[in-house]
């Protein structure tokens, strides 16, 4: 048998296999949407039904400072109309404003003014609750300091004239317009010193790292085909290993990820830091070679592996920390996690590399082959189901 | 051969692959397993949560440390966080390093000039990655707190020279000011009470829904395990059931199809009966005990049912329409991959354009969320009763093509 | 010549071959029938080296290790391609001759078994007397000297059948030793001039064809 026609034709076959390149495909773009969206949860526009019954002016106030924020699309509307939207699906949440809205607030009392209700099957509430919390905030604000300014004027038998007022009633809504003023940033501490003063992994690579496995493991379904059962017989009668054709045949999935690592990795990183990174990536595919072999052999067939494969790269990219680190509760789990290739990735990712990673990569291979040596040999000795039906 | 035989046949059809049915049971525990032990769990506990954080505030003005005193003093906080005042940044970072506080609050010095003269002020909260979710939380309250403190000082300011501008003394107007913003931010830490609710920081729920995420699971493994009747009628369609002729006559054909669609919808349900326990917990046990008379039960088993049924049929369409298993294998996939994105399952909600977002529900996935999240945990009865009939009728057109598919094809030989 | 001595083979208590001897030389055609069970494929999967006999000896051309491997060209019952390679994939994968040897010696094959038309064709969108026709193909790659098929005629209409023996009867003529397992012996009238029946591991005939035909009309009259 001649192995590097094998590679090259496997390579061949991958890329003319719809069905996995697109998974590739999604890999890739999955991970440089995330790295361009950047760590901002992108929210979308939620749609906001409001039903203003307020009898005074600061119901549609409300409404025109909610309607400034980005991420809500407010719609005033009736109770009615707005109950429909909700059960429709399209209006995520309804607020009510009760009819002594204005009365309330001019009474410097906020508790207890609105009704937010939200779709049960609606995400991310906050983004509605906490615009809306802020508006009613803002309005009660301007009216207590109205009150008090009076009063405070009033003690020193001053008054302002209401042509004043008006005027700063219009600067007030100005300056509620003008959004934040102080800034609010978060800082993320690197593991340790060194790591800090290298350029950090992308969040791209991260994403394409968790995403990977479910490539490799779909791509190596050519273990599973009835015809391979058959072949492998006559492979090994020309004295050409079984390890060995396993690994030609897993080496064509090897080369296209790794070379897609390297365009994500180039558009989201310098040359040089990437570079850096390119040992533990290596590794990082051996190991998810041999994962995909294992997990091939224990699924005896395609049905199985689809259904494995998602699950089974949801869990690694979660317990790997590629996707998040681990929070203090899940000390088990962070201990599992060395078993997993994806860990020794996160840590050479964060500038840590650990002395497990090329232990962690043989070990999965070697799991690898042998799995799947077994269920050939399983395979080729056990007899056919009868279908009861046939 | 009568319609009981061929459903009995049919289920020993699809149940005998062991590895297969074990995929299809187990993965969907492994992927609840994950998701509630590593990311729901602090969400389970919110209101035991602490948030234990150090705030070093190094500017001296009165407003600022009144600001920090009350955040450190507040009754409404003391259930939700701990904080400890530090007086340098190195004992803040000391206390982050042995892990004591989750976060470290840093107010600059020079940060209420920087207010007061329209400068660029900030402020940080610092962190490890373990603590980000902790972190966001933080910052978005304290983001909205200081937005309002911010533009308050502004409002305050303005009136103050207005109040000057009519003749009052500048003194006693910069002492109201400081008044004004001490009792507002006093009564800003009860904000949430502005609907009914306690405290400062909005439910941990708002920020990551754990009933939402949970329904999308229970609905993503419903549809994926279609995946074996799937391949199995794609199987039987191109392969000897159909070429033996077995199909040949309506009535053999119409067994063949009830008894696959049954036989589905049974492999579906098994995997629902098992997840669905499991994700009840994320209900407070009292709150489980209430919703765990009549109405629940009465809702939630019409729609497994429905939701098992409406995925079997469209397992069985599909196998029918394409005869290759691999091939009708992959496009389930795609589909179900699809369904998941266009119904805000793995794409944020409200991010996809309308007219996605409208096709999106008209999928069987968006549906079948919808209605399990109705009947586990918060039921609305119109809503239900909306969501039951979209499902009931994707599942009669699915159901009515796929049976004319099988039809035509056990006919054609 | 190719040749089995003394050959046994056990599955536990089950004899499968009892002392089976062959011999087969170049340019000869040796037809091996018995019913299911009989010890066809275990004799010919000894002789293709790629099972071990208890006892007894296999010796091709007084070669060993890897020549004597590669002298024998093997062809199983089952299609045992890469489906999802092309057909002129399929042979390369086989052929350890350097680039432009093996791209005569592909073409050629190709040509011969008239599947050169459908060479970048994928394997699975071949109708099952060409994948035979591949199967057969890549069992020649390496230019063997003896040639081994199991029951290559099964599930063929007779125009594959007749296309299939027509190369064989070539092979044969221009050199290769072929042994044949088949249960249709009638087929192979034209094509084999030695026959071997084995039952329950033992052999029940092994001398000429023509004999063996003798013997079964004299049954069957």
């Amino acid at each position: 048998m001649n192995a590097y026609a094998l590679f090259v034709c496997r390579l061949k076959a991958s890329l003319r296999d719809f069905a996995s390149m697109a998974i590739l495909f999604l890999c890739v773009a999955g991970a440089l949407l995330a790295h361009w969206h950047g760590e901002q949860r992108q929210q979308g526009r939620l749609t906001l039904a409001l039903v203003n019954e307020d009898t005074g002016r600061m119901g549609a106030r409300l409404a025109d400072i909610l309607s400034e924020e980005e991420t809500l699309s407010v719609r005033v509307i009736s109770a009615e109309a707005a109950e429909r939207l909700l059960m429709q699906d399209r209006a995520q949440c309804v607020a009510r404003i009760p009819a002594d809205f204005s009365e309330r607030l001019q009474r410097r009392e906020f508790r207890s003014s609105a009704v937010l209700t939200v779709s049960s099957g609606s995400a991310y509430a906050s983004a509605v609750s906490e615009p809306l919390v802020n508006a009613i905030m803002k309005l009660w604000f301007e009216q207590r300091t109205i009150y008090n300014m009076d009063s405070f004027l009033l003690e020193r038998g001053l008054a302002l004239a209401p042509e004043r007022k008006q005027t700063l009633e219009a600067d007030m809504e100005r300056i509620w317009r003008e959004g934040p003023l102080i800034r609010v940033e978060n800082i993320t501490l690197a593991p340790s010193p060194s790591a800090a003063m290298k350029e950090p992994a992308s969040i791209a690579l991260c994403w394409f790292a968790a995403l990977i496995p479910f490539y490799f493991t779909v791509n190596s379904g050519w273990l599973l085909r009835d015809s391979f059962r058959s072949l492998t017989g006559r492979i090994r009668r020309t004295g050409f290993s079984s390890p060995a054709l396993f690994l030609t045949q897993s080496a064509a999935g090897f080369v296209l990820v790794a070379g897609c690592f390297a365009l994500v990795g180039l558009l989201t990183m310098s040359a040089g830091a990437f570079t850096e990174l390119v040992p533990g990536i290596l590794l990082y595919c051996v190991g998810c070679v041999g994962i995909a072999l294992t997990l091939c052999s224990l699924c005896r067939n395609f049905t199985a592996l689809l259904l494995v494969a998602p699950t089974f790269t949801l869990a690694a990219a979660v317990l790997s920390g590629l996707l998040m680190q681990l929070p203090e509760w899940a000390g088990v789990w962070a201990a599992l996690s060395n078993i997993l290739p994806g860990r020794g990735l996160y840590e050479a990712f964060a500038g840590v590399p650990g002395a497990l990673a090329p232990l962690v990569a043989l070990a999965w291979v070697t799991a690898g082959l042998l799995s799947a040596y077994l269920s050939q040999r399983r395979n080729n000795s056990k007899r056919e189901l009868t279908d009861p039906i046939l | 051969m009568s319609l009981w035989r061929w459903i009995a046949l049919d289920l020993k059809r699809l149940f005998r692959g062991r590895a297969l049915i074990l995929a299809t049971l187990i993965t969907p525990l492994v992927g609840l397993m994950v998701f509630a032990s590593v990311v729901a769990p602090m969400l389970l506990e919110e209101k035991r949560i602490i948030i234990p954080y150090a705030i070093c505030n190094e500017d001296s003005s009165e407003p600022v440390r009144q600001f920090v005193r009350l955040l450190t003093n507040a009754e409404s906080l003391k259930s939700l966080t701990a904080v400890y005042p530090v007086k340098d940044m190195q004992t803040g970072y000391e206390l982050l390093a042995s892990g004591n506080v989750s976060l470290l609050v840093h107010v600059p010095a020079d940060f209420y000039t920087d207010i007061s003269t329209g400068g660029n002020p900030a402020m940080y909260i610092i962190a490890s990655e373990a603590h980000s979710f902790e972190q966001s939380i933080v910052r978005i309250t304290v983001d909205s707190l200081l937005s309002i403190v911010g533009q308050s000082q502004n409002v305050l300011q303005r009136f103050a020279g207005e109040a000057i501008d009519a003749g009052a003394d500048e003194a006693a107007a910069n002492d109201w000011i400081g008044g004004q913003m001490s009792g507002g931010i006093e009564e800003y830490m009860h904000r949430r009470a502005a609907l009914s609710q306690g405290g400062i920081l909005s439910a941990y729920s708002e920020y990551f829904p754990v009933q939402y995420y949970l329904c999308a699971l229970f609905s993503i493994f419903a549809a994926l395990a279609m995946l074996p009747a799937l391949y199995l009628s794609s199987a039987d369609m191109g392969g000897p059931v159909v070429k033996r002729g077995l199909l040949a006559s309506r009535p053999a054909a119409s067994k063949y199809y009830l008894g696959r669609l049954i036989s589905g919808a049974a492999l579906i349900l098994l995997a629902l009966a098992l997840l669905i326990p499991i994700g009840a917990v994320t209900e407070e046990a009292d709150a489980l005990l209430a919703n765990m008379a009549d109405t629940v039960w009465l809702a939630l088993a019409p729609a497994l049912i429905l939701t098992a049924l409406s995925f079997s049929a469209l397992a069985l369409f599909l196998g029918a329409l394409i005869n290759r298993p691999r091939l009708a294998l992959w496009c389930g996939f795609f589909i179900v991959l699809t369904m998941a994105a266009l119904s805000g399952a793995l794409v944020a909600e409200g991010a996809l354009p309308a007219l996605l977002a409208e096709i999106g529900r008209w999928t069987p996935l968006k549906s079948a969320m919808s209605l399990l999240a109705n009947s586990l945990f918060s039921l609305d009865s119109a809503r239900y009763a909306q969501d039951t009939l979209r499902l009931a009728a994707m599942f009669i057109a699915l159901a009515l093509a796929g049976y004319k598919l099988v039809l035509r094809k056990g006919a054609a030989l | 010549m190719l040749i089995g001595h003394g050959l046994t083979k056990r599955y536990g208590d089950r004899y499968a071959l009892r002392n089976a001897a062959i011999e087969l030389s170049s340019g000869s055609a040796l037809m091996l029938l018995g019913r299911n069970g009989s010890g066809k494929t275990t004799l010919l999967n000894i002789l293709a080296l790629a099972m071990r006999a208890d006892s007894g000896t296999v010796q091709i051309d007084e070669l060993s290790g890897r020549a004597a491997r590669e002298a024998i060209g093997f062809v199983p019952q089952e299609i045992a391609l890469f489906e999802e390679l092309s057909v002129e994939e399929n042979l390369r994968v086989w052929c350890t001759l350097p680039r432009a040897a093996a791209k005569e010696r592909l073409d050629a094959l190709l040509e011969r078994l008239d599947l050169y038309s459908m060479r970048k064709k994928l394997l699975r969108r071949l109708s099952g007397g060409q994948k035979r026709r591949v199967n057969l193909a890549v069992a020649l790659m390496g230019c063997p000297r003896y040639l081994l098929l199991d029951e290559p005629f099964v599930g063929a209409d007779e125009d594959s059948e007749g296309r299939m023996l027509e190369l064989l009867a070539g092979y044969r003529d221009s050199g290769l030793g072929l042994i044949i397992v088949s249960h249709q012996p009638r087929t192979l009238r034209t094509i084999a001039d030695r026959a071997m029946v084995l039952e329950r591991g033992e052999t029940t005939f092994y001398g000429a064809a023509e004999d063996y035909f003798a013997a079964l009309e004299d049954r069957e009259l």
